[in-house]
């Protein structure tokens, strides 16, 4: 967004505070006509003045990923190199901000080390995965595969994603590189690459997300979204393919575990003629889809998922949840005009 | 704007009623557009329409004569069999959200068959359609880019078409994507030139675009109405990315579907 676009709407912002306030006692809703998003068991009301900060102090630019920290804290990452952490408390109060030096910061995931928490940070434009503090301390920076012969140079390297094992491996998703999957021990030394550009099934075509699935505790496994393709596939952990997980119509984000549900943000709707067309997704513990807030119900016809669509402009480019110790959700959106999370209030 | 509206407002709730939390109202939201979906939008004898928008409640309200549907218009209610061109438009209603914009649906009598097209310019690699004769196969594209009836260029798409025997032609229409956020803008201009002769030149100039809009597929139509045995047509791309949009200063797509000859 340009800045004079920027300006504007802050000026409006305020604008509107001023203005409505006049005329807020004119309005009274009726209780009952709040907004419920979402399907069977997990239907939503939708906070949208949650986290909205002063900014001119703390702006965001793109949100794109959240999660919550042993404490408890909404820990939110952004483009903005004025503050690209920011961390909040459950009601959306701002606790503290760091970092500067994420222009491309992208993938946001929480490492706990014997009681302590790490971060493990994407940045597409330094070509690096970084891990920090929870108070943005770096404690190293991992730069392209160079060894492996599948990158010409650092600029292929635009890593989207990391997930972190009980026993600190991780893996590195290059969902806008060269869609290459890399698996790392606990110090960041290269263990595995698989994955890479394509159609095909153990390939990608923009491998936006990376999760540790170990709702099998006997069979722990990897879903990777595969996001232009509009499918969840799963890997074993050694990079075996195993199976595919079609979401026709969605451009899934990256899958977030929680308990037993695997929850997306879906950046857009594949046809729908406005891009600002995304929604949200969850699937239960065999992976089928129960409820799509702000889109069509889900539904199967002979084990086949019908398409999903966006039927409310509410979401605009959704592009991360997080789900909190009181199953309630935050929404991050991506080019969304500038705009703080929503919070959505399980029903 | 929409949801800056709706934010301003929220903003201000929270502010009034301390302690309690405003949540959002099914009257700040609006619906999103009906799928609508034909058969052809090219006309042989006929087609069929369908238009969808699966959430409870909602219906959907379309017109034939250009004008925006109320909710006094036609409902729909069932697939609709439509025989000759014109102009749909269909918007969506519920009792809770607020209405949708309009899905506008073209259709057109399907042209007059061409013996060759010899082009001059390349498509882009990625975007080549289905080859040579994907602009005049008859079969018109989907509103996605990725669809194979598209053919991409990034600079001009030029190319000469051919009739068997002189042909009265009353006009061609040109259709291409504005897809303006995949960064796919309408062609700067269109130049037709007759029976290979520089005079007999016919130059269209498109509007160009000032702000961001939702994508659509267009049409632009240029009068021939003179009997002429081929026709080379060069559909020129914007310059670069105007200043308004996040490219600026780049190269812009123009993707092309049919040419279609009446």
């Amino acid at each position: 967004m340009s800045r004079r676009k920027f300006l504007k709407q802050s000026s409006l912002l305020s604008l509107g505070v001023l203005t409505t306030s006049m005329y807020g006692s004119a309005f009274s809703f009726n209780a009952n006509s709040d907004v419920i998003i979402g399907h069977n068991s997990h239907r939503y009301k939708v906070d949208m003045a949650w986290g909205n900060l002063d900014v001119s102090k703390t702006p965001v630019k793109d949100c794109h990923e959240m999660v919550q920290d042993s404490k408890g804290r909404i820990v939110l990452l952004t483009n903005h190199t004025k503050n690209n952490v920011i961390i909040y408390d459950k009601s959306g109060k701002f606790i503290s901000s760091w970092g500067t030096e994420y222009p491309g910061g992208h993938g946001l995931t929480l490492v706990k080390e014997n009681g302590e928490d790490f971060l493990l940070i994407t940045d597409y434009e330094r070509h690096q995965v970084i891990k920090t503090t929870i108070d943005g301390k770096v404690v190293f920076e991992i730069n392209y595969p160079s060894d492996t012969g599948k990158y010409n140079d650092k600029s292929e390297f635009k890593p989207t994603e990391t997930t972190v094992l009980e026993n600190g491996d991780f893996y590195v998703a290059d969902g806008y590189g060269n869609q290459y999957i890399t698996h790392y021990n606990h110090k960041g030394e290269l263990l595995n690459i698989f994955g890479g550009r394509g159609a095909e099934d153990d390939k990608f075509l923009n491998a936006h997300g990376i999760c540790y699935d170990n709702r099998d505790k006997n069979n722990p496994s990897l879903l990777i979204s595969a996001r232009e393709l509009n499918i969840l596939k799963r890997f074993d952990l050694k990079g075996n393919y195993l199976e595919s997980v079609p979401v026709p119509g969605a451009l899934i984000c990256r899958p977030v575990i929680h308990k037993n549900d695997i929850y997306f943000a879906v950046l857009k709707s594949k046809n729908a003629p406005n891009s600002d067309s995304g929604f949200l997704l969850i699937m239960n513990d065999r992976n089928e889809v129960v409820s799509c807030p702000g889109a069509t119900a889900p539904s199967y016809t002979n084990s086949k998922l019908e398409e999903l669509y966006q039927t409310v402009r509410l979401f605009q480019h959704p592009h991360d949840v997080c789900i909190d110790d009181d199953e309630n959700m935050y929404v991050a959106q991506w080019n969304s005009g500038q705009t703080y999370p929503i919070k959505l209030i399980r029903v | 704007m929409r949801l800056l509206m709706v934010f301003c407002c929220l903003v201000l709730f929270s502010c009034t009623q301390k302690g309690s939390t405003q949540f959002l109202q099914s009257n700040q939201v609006s619906l999103a557009q009906p799928r609508v979906m034909a058969t052809s939008t090219l006309i042989d004898s006929f087609v069929t329409i369908k238009a969808e928008l699966k959430l409870g409640d909602v219906s959907i309200y379309y017109t034939s004569e250009g004008e925006e549907p109320s909710q006094s218009a036609t409902k729909y209610e069932r697939p609709i069999r439509v025989s000759n061109s014109g102009t749909f438009k269909f918007k969506a209603y519920h009792p809770d959200w607020n209405p949708s914009e309009v899905t506008e649906l073209t259709l057109y009598k399907k042209g007059l068959d061409v013996d060759t097209i010899v082009w001059h310019s390349n498509s882009s690699e990625k975007y080549k359609g289905q080859g040579e004769n994907t602009l005049i196969n008859q079969t018109k594209a989907s509103l996605n880019f990725s669809d194979p009836q598209w053919v991409g260029f990034d600079t001009i798409a030029s190319a000469t078409v051919s009739f068997k025997d002189n042909t009265f032609v009353k006009a061609l229409t040109v259709s291409y994507l504005n897809d303006v956020g995949s960064w796919i803008f309408p062609p700067e201009s269109i130049t037709v030139i007759l029976n290979e002769d520089p005079s007999a030149r016919k130059i269209k100039e498109i509007e160009p675009l000032k702000s961001m809009v939702s994508r659509k597929m267009e049409t632009v139509n240029i009068p021939i109405d003179t009997e002429v045995q081929s026709l080379r047509i060069e559909v020129h791309n914007i310059q670069s990315i105007p200043q308004w949009h996040e490219g600026h200063g780049a190269k812009a797509w123009l993707f092309m579907d049919e040419w279609i000859l009446n």
